[in-house]
């Protein structure tokens, strides 16, 4: 049962959604069937010490977070999350929307931000199979995104393999809005992505995954207010106007000791705008007192090559697609994180939980960062 | 005393070599049976993205910063107005 209890939490995980599956809610040794609340505040900071020049890359993101998931009956879960994106700065000391003096653009602005709703339903068809999906809608400045996801996993009888299926569109609206405050109407933007996976329990204690994530997206799929500027001159962002991306990512956790597990995952990505990326990463969670502090220190790298149609400063000419955004081009990252969580403390109560953590991240490009995470979870 | 404290107590160091050794021939592809180790696969420390709030703001973090759209099982777009 355990094994079962564990599949489809680390299937269902993959998906973003362990969390609410009928048959894995808090399946561990000292969880029970409750249903739960977490709320979480998390913070971004990012640095513009490299990148594109010509824009403001600096950002600090405040972003509170609810989600309640409540067992409606033995076969029915549900699943509501309201999340929040404020932006609490973009630029220092200028109007971050001009280019007088050569004054970097940003593409946000203190004050604005990006709301998103979701509500979602499970259904345990049996012991074996369990079938859901979900409505998003999100919203932002000059952006809307409707969404809709079904997926369903499914275990052999020896419930030593899970199997997964996840199908996702988004259908987004946005008013272009371009960097010489000029306007293009509106325009749209699809994405339909099918993400299968595989879970498999190699011995007792060891579990290893691997999703694939095929992603088709339509549309206008540039920023808006992005510009190039080369050759002299400074035009828009133009970017083609579909894209195919493939992503494989794989991981095995593995027990070392009763309190010690790791978990090296490594991933592949590749796109029809030429790009293609390689991330390594490992995570340990160690108990450190029994039932009280789990501490999970990380690290990830990351690197990626640039999209064919990147524009370096240097260029004699514009061509008819072209980007300078940075995160369009080469870099490498490094990103280092330490996370302490501290379930049924005398001061939590026995049933809720505790988090913060950090995440440091150093890029090639110099567009470091670091993000700040508090959390909350209320079991009832 | 909670199922958690059987399984970790009075028994860490003994169990832990012993958990370290099953560990080397399994990821070798070695056969071992449940007696050997015990299934441990229920603590708390085998659970993967266990918590999903997290996980969904590394994964915004990564498919707004990064050409490669973040987190497995999660679809680019979706409300970020961005070229990622």
């Amino acid at each position: 049962m355990f094994q079962l209890a564990l599949v489809h939490a680390l299937a269902l995980s993959a998906f973003g959604a362990q969390d609410f599956s009928p048959s894995s809610v808090h399946r561990t040794a000292t969880d029970g069937d409750r249903n739960y609340a977490r709320i979480a505040f998390n913070f971004y900071d990012q640095k513009d010490h490299g990148g594109n020049p010509n824009k403001n890359d600096s950002i600090r993101v405040w972003e509170p977070v609810l989600l309640v998931v409540p067992s409606m009956s033995d076969k029915w879960t549900g699943k509501f999350k309201l999340q929040g994106d404020v932006i609490a700065s973009s630029t220092v000391g200028t109007d971050a929307t001009t280019t007088a003096s050569g004054a970097k653009r940003s593409p946000l602005l203190p004050g604005e931000a990006f709301f998103r709703t979701e509500a979602a339903a499970f259904y345990a068809w049996s012991d074996q199979l369990t079938v859901g999906g979900g409505l998003i809608y999100s919203t932002e400045p000059d952006y809307k995104s409707r969404g809709v996801y079904l997926q369903s996993t499914f275990d052999l009888p020896s419930h030593n393999d899970t199997f997964l299926l996840k199908a996702t569109g988004f259908f987004d609206a946005l008013d272009l809005n371009f960097f010489d405050d000029t306007s293009g109407g509106s325009d749209h933007r699809r994405t339909l992505a099918l993400g299968p996976g595989w879970t498999h329990i190699f011995g007792p204690g060891t579990v290893g995954m691997i999703n694939w994530d095929f992603t088709s997206q339509q549309g206008f799929l540039a920023t808006p207010i992005n510009s190039v500027k080369a050759a002299g001159t400074e035009v828009r962002e133009i970017l083609p106007d579909s894209r195919i991306r493939n992503a494989i990512h794989a991981r095995v956790r593995q027990l070392m000791s009763p309190t010690w597990a790791v978990e090296p995952g490594i991933g592949y990505y590749h796109d029809s705008w030429g790009a293609t990326a390689w991330n390594f990463e490992i995570t340990s969670t160690w108990e450190a007192r029994p039932a009280e502090l789990y501490v999970e220190p990380s690290f990830r790298f990351h690197t990626q090559t640039a999209v064919d149609y990147f524009v370096p400063d240097s260029a004699a000419s514009i061509p008819e697609f072209r980007t300078q955004d940075a995160d369009l081009d080469k870099y490498m990252s490094g990103t280092f994180g330490l996370n302490f969580i501290l379930p049924h403390t005398t001061w939590t109560g026995e049933y809720s939980e505790f988090n913060f953590g950090a995440d440091l991240t150093w890029r090639s490009d110099g567009l470091d960062s670091f993000t700040l995470t508090v959390g909350y979870m209320w079991k009832y | 005393m909670s199922n958690h404290d059987a399984l970790s107590s009075g028994r860490r160091r003994p169990a832990g070599l012993l958990a370290l050794a099953c560990a080397i021939p399994i990821l070798l592809g070695a056969c071992i049976s449940a007696k050997q180790c015990k299934p441990d696969l229920s603590l708390r420390i085998m659970k993967i993205d266990a918590n999903e709030v997290d996980l969904a703001f590394r994964n915004k973090i990564q498919a707004s910063r990064e050409v490669s759209g973040g987190r497995p099982g999660f679809a680019a777009g979706g409300g970020c107005g961005c070229s990622n």
